[in-house]
């Protein structure tokens, strides 16, 4: 059975899967490069993921809506292709256990203290593995039911906030170090924009493909200027020192909120919008690798390696980041973004507009 | 370390038993043949018998490309 996906559902994917993790680390990255212009970094990189994402939708546009990996074995051919596939997958599957450890972090640290991280790592997981194998049609129609508790959440966090601003926390603007500044963009667009790549993987499962490019903005920019205005309130209500200091500032910014002695202690709202967008994030992303697999081995049936794969993820999430999360992200997760997030699709834009160029020469 | 042993003997069986039911021989195969592989590791590593790390090999593996980035970062 072919399944299929509307625009608007995918522009749903694509603002859930910015938002998840993107809000919870963003803050504080954006605040240690850019202190208190950090607001403005998360600005300028949603200008650059605007030229990110017409790439992505152009390369899937430009070659008839070829599947991601059908498009890298034709235009690099089979070794080669083969090759990019793998590092296309691992990035996917780091991307995939590198959540699930946050999340569970998260969960074992500030939520559920005490409860075994393995519990939790299970119970998301095995969620994960029963929404993949539903189809990708069921996992955005839950998107699509949970869309609006998460936009009103982000709504409801912000406007509550407000009371608590302090003006003077974001004083004085656009003064910062300008190779602070231009790392911490790198950073931000690798945490945002750039890990977009993986929905070039369900493009194919898209109804009117020639919407495609809109629909992709719609999804994206909304929650790329959202980040910002957290980024900005975080700034504004904790101020600079305490945002950069924080491992989960959204959180902190939740136990802010105290509206006439009344409404205090929500902190419950940013865990909520967190724990469903990285839960798709994760759904979305283990769909895609999945469907990798299922290329390469040439299986009927990619089902069959929903679980032995969901082990392997168990497996890293559990003591894989222990040592070394902070490191891997600056170290590693950033450089494999840029190279899978811009520099393969890159060479593939490239090398699909040269091949098509030499055949329009051969036919004249 | 047991309770996830029996579970992934549990989904074994179950999920074994769903794929000879589409009469595709090969597929199970294949899922036997990772189960049996994946399985084991996992639940000696979480009974904290055995400790392999895939995130601290593609670390060692990425280092070269990684290596000037983190140059950069570090500045």
């Amino acid at each position: 059975m072919i399944e299929k996906i509307s625009v608007k559902q995918f522009a749903m994917l694509a603002f859930v899967n910015l938002i998840g993790t993107s809000i919870i680390f963003i803050p504080t990255v954006a605040a240690n490069y850019g202190e208190q212009n950090a607001w403005i970094i998360v600005l300028v990189t949603t200008f650059v993921g605007i030229f990110v994402v017409l790439m992505y939708t152009l390369l899937f546009l430009k070659n008839k809506g070829t599947n991601i990996y059908s498009l890298i074995e034709k235009l690099l051919g089979k070794k080669l292709g083969l090759l990019i596939i793998l590092i296309f997958m691992s990035y996917v599957f780091l991307n995939i256990s590198a959540n699930l450890w946050t999340v569970t972090q998260f969960i074992s640290v500030q939520i559920l203290v005490g409860t075994p991280s393995t519990v939790v790592i299970f119970m998301n997981i095995s969620t994960a593995v029963i929404a993949v194998r539903s189809g990708i049609e069921v996992l955005t129609r839950t998107a699509e039911v949970f869309f609006p508790f998460i936009v009103l959440s982000l709504i409801l966090l912000c406007v509550m906030v407000l009371p608590e601003v302090r003006i003077e926390n974001v004083l004085p603007i656009l003064k910062s170090n300008k190779l602070n500044l231009f790392l911490g963009g790198i950073s931000i667009l690798s945490f945002t924009f750039l890990e977009l790549v993986i929905l070039l993987g369900i493009m194919d499962d898209v109804d009117e493909k020639e919407k495609l490019n809109k629909y992709f903005l719609i999804g994206s920019i909304p929650a790329s200027l959202m980040i910002t205005f957290i980024t900005l309130l975080c700034i504004l209500v904790l101020g600079v020192e305490p945002t950069s200091d924080y491992t989960y500032p959204i959180y902190v910014l939740g136990q802010k909120i105290n509206i006439a002695s009344f409404i205090q202690r929500i902190e419950g709202i940013g865990a909520f919008i967190w724990f469903f967008t990285n839960f798709f994030k994760i759904c979305t992303s283990l769909y895609v690798l999945m469907k990798g697999i299922k290329h390469i081995t040439k299986t009927k049936d990619d089902k069959i390696w929903t679980i032995p794969i969901s082990y392997l993820i168990f497996s890293c999430a559990y003591n894989g980041y222990n040592s070394t999360f902070y490191d891997f992200d600056h170290t590693t997760y950033v450089p494999i973004t840029i190279i899978v997030g811009f520099f393969i699709p890159l060479l593939l834009f490239i090398v699909s507009f040269i091949k098509k160029n030499s055949n329009t020469f051969n036919k004249t | 370390m047991f309770y996830l042993g029996a579970f992934s003997i549990l989904i074994f069986y179950l999920e074994l038993k769903r794929i000879r039911s589409t009469k595709n021989k090969k597929e199970s195969y294949i899922f036997a043949v990772c189960m049996v592989v994946v399985a084991p590791l996992l639940t000696l590593q979480i009974g904290e018998v055995i400790d392999f790390r895939i995130v601290d090999a593609y670390i060692w593996a990425m280092h070269p490309i990684s290596s000037p980035f983190m140059h950069l970062f570090n500045q």
